[in-house]
C-alpha cells in the first residue's frame, strides 16, 4: 500500500511516457493538481479498497476540505452508501448535482445510477431513510454481523461498484484502478455520527492527515465515550460517596469533645473508623474511574481527530514534479 | 495510562490520610478536664473520664478459667472501700459452686475496680456488659455505684445483685417510663428498714437535742430520710435540732469539708447532747473528728451511727489497750451503730451462717468474717446468681437468670417476712452442699425462698430483698472489734 503510494511520483520521475497523460490529466483537476488532495484522494480509494469505508470517508471529506473538487462529493456519497446511510448518501448526489449540473454522459448515467440504488435502499429500510443514521443501529447491525457471519442488507452492497474515479479519469487515460470492493459485510465498521464535511471543525492542519497507513487502532469510538463517560460518572459518584463519608468522619470527631465517655468515644471511633475507610476507598476509586473515564474520554476524542496520524512515519510526496520527503504524525 | 498513576496514587495517599488521625493524647497531662473531672488517656489514645477500662477488670478466678466458662461480673472497690472480705466471700463461692458443675462450664468472676468512682463504676459495668459477656453481676457495693451504672444495666438487661447498696431510691430504679422489675436486684434491705432501726436507737424519751450529719449522696440522702419519717412520727417528735450534710467527692476525700461539718455540730450552741450520723466510705475522719463532741453525761452511747461506719478502718483508729487514759478510746466506746447483720441466730433454721463462717475460715485462714457482715451477703448474692444460672441449664442468658432470680419471691404481704411453706419444699439454701438441689427447685418452680448466711431472701418484683436481719453494734476498744446484737 504505501510501496504503491510512493511508487507512483517514482514512476513518473523516471518519465514513463505511459502514464505521462494521466499525471497531465490529474495536473488539471482540482484535487488531483495538489499534492495534498490528491494523496487524500488516493489514500482514500485505497482504504476504501481495503473495506475501511469509515477511513475513506474522512480522507474523501478531508481531500474536499482541500480541494472543492465536485466529483469528490459523488465519491463521498458512494462510500456513504457502503456505510448504510444512503439518506446522506443522496445529500450528497444532490450537491453533486447542484455544482455540475451538466456532468458527462457517463458521469451523469452513473450518478443516477447511484441515487436510484440509494432510493431503493432507503425504501427497503424507512425507518433507517426517515432519520439520520444511527450508530447504535449500525454498531448493533454490524456486531450482529460479525456475529453470525452473515452480511446485513448491506451486502447488497457486492453489486455495487466502487465510488467513480474523477472525470478526467473516467476517460482514457484510466485513472488508477480502484480496488475491488470489499465485502462490506465483513469490514463494515462500529461507526460513530460523523458531522457532515462541512460541519467538520479542522482540528489540525491537513498535512496531519498524509500519513496513509491504515490506522492500528481501535474503531469503536463511540463505545469509548461512552464507556469513559460511564466512568467518569461514576468516579464522579464515587468521589462525592469519598467526600460525605469524610464528611460524616469530621461529624463524629466533632462528638468527640462532647463527651467524657470512654466506651462512647470508642464506638464513635468505630464508627468514624468505617466511614474513614469508605472515604479513602471512595476517593480512590473514584479518582481512579475519573482519571479513567476522562483519559477514555480524550483519548477517543483524539482518535477521532487523529486517527491515522497517530504514528510518526516519513513521507514523501509530490507537486509539480518535485519530491517532498517529510514527517508525519508528529506534533 | 499509565501518566495517570502518579496522579492516581497521589489521590489515592490523599484520601488516605484526608481524616488524619483520631488520637487525642499520649499520656495523661494531653488530656483537658471534662465538666471539671480528671480525664486519662487511654490505650486507644483517647481522653476518657476515669481510669482506662482496660485498668479496671485486671483480674479473672479462678485465674485459669476455661474459654467456654460462664462469665459472673463483680463491681468492688477494693481501693478505697475495703471489698477485700466481701471479694472473699464471693470467689468462695466460687470455689464451692464450681465443684457442683461437673460436666457443665464453670463460673468465672471478672473482678472490677471502681475505685470509689462513679465513673469508674459505671465503665467496669461497660466492660463487663460489652467485652465480657457477663450473665450476672455482683455488686457493686454503694447506692451511688448503683446509680451510676443503671442505663448500663438497663441497656445491657444483665442482673446486679448487691449485696450492701441500702438506698431506698433503688427500689424504683428505672426509666421515665417507670420502675424496671428484674434487674437491679440486692440482698442487703432498703434503708427504709434500717432507717426506723437507727431512729428506735435515740434513747426513749428524748432528753436533749441533737444533729444529723449525713453523707450527701445516694445512701445517705435515702437513711436520712427514712430516719426522719420515723422519729417524725413518733408520740412526741423527736426532730434534730440540726441537720448537717457533707460530701464525699470522687478520688480522694474532702479532710476540710468533712471537718468543717463536724466542727459545726460541735461549735453548735446550745450545746447538742447526741449526734446521729450517715458516714460514708470514709467514715474514719467523721468519727475522728467528733472525737472532740463532749462526751455522754450519764448515758452509755451519745453518737449514734449507721452501718457506714462499721468499717475496719474505723477499728483501727483505736489504741493500744495500754493505753488506760485514751481519749479516742473513750470516744470510740460511746458509739453505737445498726447495720444489717447475718443470721447467726439461725433464723433459718439451716445453719447456713455457720456454715458460710467455717467454710470461710478454711478457704481464708487469716480472715475474720465477722469484720465485715457484707462478707456474708456478698456471698449470697453470688449463690443468688449461681443458682439461677445452674437452673438456666444450657440457656444461660441474662435475661434467664433475672427472671429466674424473680422466683425466689415468696413472702408476707403485710410483713414482708419471707414465707417458708410448712415442709420446707419451698426453701432453697446457699452452700456447696445444697447447690444443685437449689438449682432443680429454681429452674421447676417459682415462690422460693432462698435461706442464705444473712437470713431468708425473697424479692420483691423489682428486686429489693423484702425483709432483712439488723444488728445493733459498739466497739470493744480492747481487742479491737465489733460486738453486734441482733434486733429481732
Amino acid at each position: 500500500m504505501a510501496a504503491s503510494f510512493l511508487a507512483q511520483p517514482a514512476l513518473s520521475v523516471v518519465g514513463l511516457d505511459s502514464r505521462a497523460e494521466a499525471a497531465a490529466a490529474e495536473s488539471q483537476d482540482l484535487c488531483l493538481g495538489d499534492a495534498l488532495c490528491r494523496a487524500h484522494y488516493k489514500r482514500a480509494r485505497t482504504l476504501s479498497g481495503d473495506g475501511d469505508f469509515q477511513a475513506a470517508l474522512e480522507a474523501y471529506q478531508t481531500a474536499y476540505r482541500r480541494r472543492a473538487a465536485s466529483w469528490l462529493l459523488l465519491n463521498t456519497g458512494r462510500i456513504l452508501h457502503k456505510l448504510g446511510r444512503p439518506s446522506e448518501a443522496l445529500e450528497y448526489y444532490n450537491q453533486y448535482k447542484q455544482k455540475e449540473p451538466h456532468p458527462a454522459p457517463e458521469m451523469e448515467a452513473q450518478l443516477n445510477e447511484y441515487i436510484k440504488e440509494a432510493k431503493e435502499e432507503l425504501a427497503k429500510t424507512p425507518a433507517r431513510a426517515k432519520q439520520s443514521p444511527d450508530p447504535g443501529s449500525v454498531q448493533s447491525r454490524a456486531t450482529a454481523e460479525r456475529s453470525d457471519g452473515v452480511a446485513a442488507p448491506d451486502t447488497e452492497n457486492k453489486a455495487t461498484t466502487a465510488e467513480p474515479a474523477p472525470p478526467e479519469l473516467l476517460n482514457p487515460p484510466q485513472p488508477p484502478l480502484p480496488a475491488p470492493m470489499a465485502d462490506a459485510s465483513s469490514v463494515l465498521p462500529r461507526i460513530p455520527l460523523l458531522p457532515r464535511s462541512s460541519e467538520v471543525t479542522p482540528g489540525r492542519t491537513q498535512s496531519d492527515h498524509e500519513s496513509g497507513a491504515k490506522p492500528s487502532v481501535v474503531r469503536s469510538r463511540p463505545s469509548g465515550i461512552a464507556a469513559g463517560s460511564v466512568l467518569s460518572a461514576l468516579g464522579l459518584v464515587g468521589i462525592a460517596a469519598g467526600l460525605g463519608s469524610y464528611e460524616q468522619t469530621l461529624a463524629d470527631r466533632s462528638q468527640f469533645s462532647l463527651t467524657g465517655d470512654e466506651f462512647d468515644k470508642l464506638a464513635l471511633l468505630h464508627h468514624s473508623q468505617s466511614f474513614q475507610v469508605a472515604s479513602a476507598i471512595g476517593f480512590s476509586v473514584g479518582a481512579a474511574l475519573f482519571a479513567t473515564g476522562v483519559g477514555m474520554l480524550g483519548y477517543s476524542a483524539y482518535k477521532a481527530r487523529h486517527k491515522h496520524a497517530d504514528r510518526p512515519r516519513i513521507a514523501l510526496l509530490t507537486q509539480d514534479r518535485r519530491f517532498m520527503l517529510g514527517l508525519t504524525g508528529v506534533y | 495510562m499509565h501518566k495517570l498513576l502518579p496522579f492516581l496514587s497521589l489521590l489515592t495517599m490523599g484520601a488516605c490520610s484526608l481524616p488524619g488521625s483520631f488520637d487525642e493524647c499520649t499520656i495523661d497531662s494531653d488530656c483537658p478536664p471534662f465538666e471539671d473531672k480528671t480525664q486519662r488517656c487511654t490505650s486507644d489514645h483517647l481522653c476518657a473520664v476515669g481510669a482506662p477500662a482496660e485498668s479496671l477488670c485486671t483480674e479473672i478466678y479462678p485465674p485459669k478459667s476455661p474459654a467456654n466458662a460462664i462469665v459472673v461480673g463483680t463491681l468492688v472497690d477494693s481501693a478505697a472501700g475495703d471489698d477485700r472480705l466481701p471479694l472473699e466471700a464471693v470467689k468462695l463461692g466460687i470455689d464451692q459452686v464450681n465443684q457442683r458443675r461437673s460436666g457443665e462450664p464453670p463460673l468465672a468472676l471478672h473482678i472490677c475496680e471502681t475505685h470509689a468512682s462513679v465513673d469508674d463504676a459505671r465503665k467496669s459495668m461497660q466492660v463487663l456488659a460489652r467485652r465480657r459477656n457477663a450473665v450476672a453481676v455482683i455488686g457493686p457495693p454503694t447506692s451511688s455505684a448503683v446509680f451510676a451504672i443503671k442505663d448500663e444495666v438497663i441497656r445491657s438487661g444483665i442482673p446486679i445483685i448487691s449485696y450492701s447498696a441500702t438506698s431506698p431510691e433503688i427500689s424504683s430504679l428505672g426509666t421515665s417510663s417507670g420502675a424496671v422489675d428484674g434487674l437491679f436486684y440486692r440482698v442487703a434491705p432498703s434503708d427504709s428498714q434500717q432507717g426506723a432501726v437507727l431512729a428506735h436507737q435515740l434513747p426513749n424519751p428524748l432528753t436533749g437535742n441533737y444533729a444529723l450529719l449525713f453523707v450527701d449522696d445516694p445512701y445517705g440522702r435515702g437513711l436520712r430520710d427514712a430516719f426522719i419519717e420515723t422519729v417524725s412520727k413518733a408520740p412526741v417528735p423527736q426532730a434534730p435540732v440540726l441537720t448537717v450534710p457533707y460530701l464525699e467527692p470522687a478520688g480522694a476525700p474532702d479532710f476540710a469539708g468533712m471537718k468543717q461539718a463536724v466542727d459545726s455540730i460541735i461549735q453548735y450552741r446550745p450545746s447538742l447532747d447526741y449526734v446521729v450520723a450517715i458516714t460514708g466510705q470514709y467514715s474514719q475522719f467523721i468519727v475522728r473528728d467528733l472525737l472532740e463532741f463532749p462526751l455522754p453525761n450519764s448515758a452509755t452511747y451519745n453518737i449514734f451511727v449507721a452501718d457506714g461506719a462499721q468499717k475496719r478502718t474505723v477499728l483501727a483508729l483505736a489504741e493500744p489497750k495500754s493505753n488506760m487514759q485514751s481519749l479516742m478510746n473513750q470516744h470510740l466506746s460511746r458509739i453505737s451503730g445498726t447495720a444489717p447483720t447475718t443470721d447467726i441466730a439461725n433464723v433459718g433454721g439451716t445453719g447456713a451462717y455457720l456454715k458460710y463462717d467455717n467454710d470461710f475460715k478454711l478457704r481464708w485462714k487469716d480472715e475474720e468474717p465477722t469484720s465485715d457482715p457484707y462478707a456474708a451477703y456478698a456471698y449470697d448474692a453470688f449463690y443468688a446468681a449461681a443458682i439461677a444460672i445452674g437452673a438456666a441449664g444450657t440457656e444461660v442468658t441474662p435475661g434467664r437468670v433475672s427472671q429466674l432470680l424473680g422466683r425466689i419471691n415468696k413472702y408476707d404481704a403485710v410483713t414482708h417476712k419471707c414465707f417458708i411453706d410448712q415442709g420446707r419444699t419451698n426453701q432453697i439454701e446457699v452452700g456447696m452442699i445444697g447447690y444443685t438441689s437449689a438449682k432443680d427447685k429454681l429452674s421447676a418452680a417459682s415462690g422460693l425462698v432462698l435461706l442464705g448466711a444473712s437470713g431468708p431472701i425473697c424479692f420483691t418484683p423489682h428486686g429489693d430483698r423484702a425483709s432483712g436481719f439488723y444488728a445493733s453494734w459498739h466497739i470493744d476498744v480492747d481487742v479491737p472489734k465489733f460486738i453486734s446484737v441482733p434486733i429481732l
